[in-house]
């Protein structure tokens, strides 16, 4: 199941790209979260919604990575990280 | 450990909160040591429940499991949850970390649904300072419409003031207004819907507007429920407009962001970004692909010097000086009755009491080491550092750290399952554990190669544990796809910040492990030692005619298949109840001292290599010892799957150890060294 963000009502979905291969140090927006009701609900408890500051603070393109959402430290595994579509801030 | 009830008014309290909020110091610091373990109903998950007297008032406080949220996905939010629903408290406290504030109020956005009223401990403000954040309290109270107290649990600070607010609102719960989170506009019809069309089919404790989100959230023991209450129709009805509107769940949790943001406005001030902390200084390295390997192993290292220079020599002081001691001394005192009541209480109860006993220096290190690392946040990153090659076995990267005790000692390996919270990877964790070589399964190694494989020792003896690893793997990843196929969790895990270790929570632990193992495993393996002791002296005056001798014999068809005689078989058998008897009973058997030659070289003389290198393959593989399998029942929570692990196990070592013996004959191993 597709889930969008109901407040994003423009299709812009080509310029999402998946949380995976966005570099460390980058400040990123998560956009829509491609998966399952129960893998959903385990990130929003962790912090990650659809409009969630993100930023990259560790990815080294293979085996788990880390990002910062509200203040807390998440380790995602590479298929989670696959799921989650941001979009880059600029600057 | 908990006191009669007197006759002092009581109260219910539940403590809930995120997981690394320092919860368990608040636990500890209000119940003291008049608190009790076991396990909730049916479950695996630990139950803590303890006593806290403030003015006349009983309050009963059980530590809830910590959750991130309320759904169903894991046991412990079940238990979070059905707690607070059937049990209905006076009052529930939720301890949050100010450092992340936002995070944690997402509990509470749950929490404040529910039938009880809440008060908030904002526990770690001296962190929350440090990293820049400022919270006031009671501005985030006036937000919310609930009590706030500002904690330092590690200070005991705030800790009365907190226990104040909630008795206070225990006693007039309806002094509060708590501000609720509500569902998205965009939703709110669906959800209104739901609940007419729920009616009043939903029986208590439940009710229809907490039931309506659930089922919105796709909640799955919930939709199972209504499933259950409702009349078809109705049920269908609700299923097609919950098909319809699946990006409802997205609605709420972004709806409960919304309301955290507009409930931390006023109250909190975060700090510029781009601050870096003490935790993101040391993250550089301990979660650095090169490095964080290498400090991890270094710590690891070091757990295991410790475990090597202190704790070994306790064990073997008991050894010597309490247990042979006692033995000695009970067989002289003894000497006038029959040799079996001598024998019984000499080496069958004294000798299983002392098995019990020389395992408590190396758990009680083992235990500690594992609270430290817990504790001080470090583990979270051993997972993490872990994860990509645990990911092989269908594990989490917490699996890591409980297998690698196992290098030690298998029973603190199990033991140490208790950091995975998942109960599917746990199980197979705890299935894995027995197949890690432990350090008395390395002793007998090191004793019998030499002997037998001379100037070869050391490329077999590493040969075999590496082999012994691979069969590790290869298990793992047969189990992770087929009885635990479909069952991996997404890796998402905090890595919370690093903190001073609280010494009275990791007493906690050490104490309650320790103390489990005691009396839980301490009566399983004694029970085990006196039936051994029986098999193996009755009814003839030695080992060889012994039940156990018999049984060793019966079992020769299988033996040769092994290329090993009844003593080996003998030898193998006795080594459930610890490892290293594998030794002392090939002494027993093979008698040693002919000619004056050693067990070693009267080993060489009468077994061939292959037989030798298949009876170590088999002692490496075996069943689990005694103790372990006490543990084993103790974690799991049932003997199927304990039966499940001796069946494979034991299907393993016979299978690999006739692999072992028919290749070694193939190379002209099977002839006895003159």
């Amino acid at each position: 199941m597709l889930l969008f963000d109901p407040m994003d009502m423009t299709d812009k979905k080509t310029c999402y790209r998946p949380l995976s291969e966005i570099p460390a140090g980058a400040r990123i927006v998560v956009r829509r979260v491609d998966g399952g009701r129960g893998l959903l609900s385990r990130l929003a408890a962790l912090g990650l919604v659809a409009g969630s500051d993100l930023e990259v603070l560790q990815n080294s393109q293979d085996g788990p990575m880390l990002v910062r959402a509200r203040n807390t430290r998440v380790a995602l595994g590479r298929n989670e990280a696959r799921k989650v579509q941001v979009e880059e801030l600029d600057g | 450990m908990i006191p009669e009830e007197s006759a002092s008014p009581s109260l219910l309290v539940g403590l809930a909160g995120q997981p690394n909020v320092g919860k368990s110091t608040v636990f500890n610091l209000l119940t003291g040591l008049r608190q009790h373990v076991g396990n909730w109903p049916g479950k695996t998950v630990a139950r803590r429940e303890g006593i806290h007297s403030y003015d006349g008032v009983n309050l009963r406080v059980i530590d809830l499991p910590g959750t991130y949220s309320l759904t169903a996905n894991s046991p412990e939010e079940r238990i979070a949850r059905d707690f607070i629903l059937r049990e209905r408290p006076s009052v529930v406290i939720m301890i949050a970390d100010a450092s992340a504030i936002e995070r944690n109020l997402y509990l509470l956005s749950e929490l404040l649904w529910l039938p009880a009223p809440v008060v908030l401990g904002l526990n770690m403000m001296d962190v929350a300072k440090t990293e820049g954040i400022e919270i006031e309290a009671h501005v985030l109270a006036a937000a919310l419409g609930i009590p706030v107290v500002p904690l330092v649990a590690s200070r005991a600070e705030g800790v009365s003031a907190l226990i104040a607010e909630a008795v206070r609102l225990a006693q007039d719960p309806d002094r509060i207004k708590p501000a609720r989170p509500e569902v998205g506009a965009a939703h709110r019809e669906v959800l209104a819907t739901v609940i007419a069309l729920l009616g009043e089919s939903v029986p208590p404790p439940y009710f229809a507007a907490w039931v309506a989100m659930k089922l919105l959230e796709g909640d799955s023991e919930i939709t199972e429920l209504a499933r259950a209450w409702l009349p078809d129709g109705a049920w269908r009805q609700i299923e097609e407009l919950l098909h319809r509107h699946e990006d409802a769940v997205l609605d709420i949790t972004s709806g409960r962001y919304e309301w955290i943001g507009r409930m931390v406005r006023a109250a909190v001030k975060q700090p510029r970004l781009g601050q870096v902390s003490f935790t993101d200084r040391l993250d550089r390295y301990a979660v650095h692909p090169f490095w964080g390997m290498l400090l991890l192993f270094a710590a690891f290292a070091l757990i295991f010097g410790i475990t090597f220079q202190v704790a070994s020599p306790i064990q073997e002081w008991l050894d010597v000086h309490i247990v042979t001691s006692v033995r000695t001394w009970l067989r002289a005192e003894l000497s006038a009755m029959p040799p079996w009541t001598s024998g019984l209480l000499a080496d069958g109860v004294a000798g299983g009491a002392g098995i019990v006993f020389t395992f408590l220096p190396v758990l009680v290190v083992f235990f500690t080491a594992l609270a430290l690392l817990e504790d001080t946040g470090y583990l979270a990153r051993v997972a993490y550092v872990m994860d990509r090659f645990m990911h092989a076995l269908g594990l989490h990267g917490k699996s890591f750290l409980p297998l690698f005790l196992g290098f030690g000692c298998n029973v603190p390996a199990v033991v140490g399952t208790r950091v995975i919270e998942a109960r599917p990877g746990r199980l197979l964790t705890i299935l894995l554990a027995p197949l890690v070589p432990c350090s008395a399964r390395l002793a007998v190694l090191a004793f019998l190669v030499p002997p037998f494989f001379g100037k070869w020792a050391l490329p077999v003896a590493v040969g075999l544990v590496a082999a012994n690893i691979v069969v590790l793997v290869v298990v793992g990843i047969a189990l992770n796809h087929t009885l635990f196929r479909g069952h991996r969790l997404p890796f998402i895990m905090e890595l919370p910040l690093y903190h001073t270790p609280n010494a009275r929570s990791i007493a906690h632990f050490v104490w309650h492990s320790t103390r489990m193992f005691l009396t839980k495993a301490g009566s399983f393996i004694l029970l085990m030692a006196l039936l051994i002791w029986a098999l193996g002296n009755f009814p003839g005056p030695n080992l060889e005619s012994s039940y156990l001798g018999y049984f060793g014999r019966a079992l020769g068809p299988l033996g040769e298949l092994l290329g090993m005689d009844w003593r080996l078989v003998v030898a193998l058998l006795s080594s459930f109840m610890a490892k290293e008897n594998a030794i002392a009973t090939l002494g027993i058997l093979y008698g040693g001292g002919e000619k004056g030659l050693g067990l070693a070289e009267t080993l060489v003389a009468s077994v061939a290599p292959a037989s030798g290198l298949a009876f170590l393959t088999a002692t490496m593989l075996f069943i689990p010892c005694a103790a372990t399998v006490a543990v084993m029942r103790q974690e799991m929570g049932s003997w199927r799957w304990v039966f499940f692990a001796i069946g494979l196990t034991l299907l393993i070592a016979l299978g690999a150890a006739a692999l072992v013996y028919q290749i070694c004959l193939l190379f002209g191993w099977g002839v006895i060294h003159a």
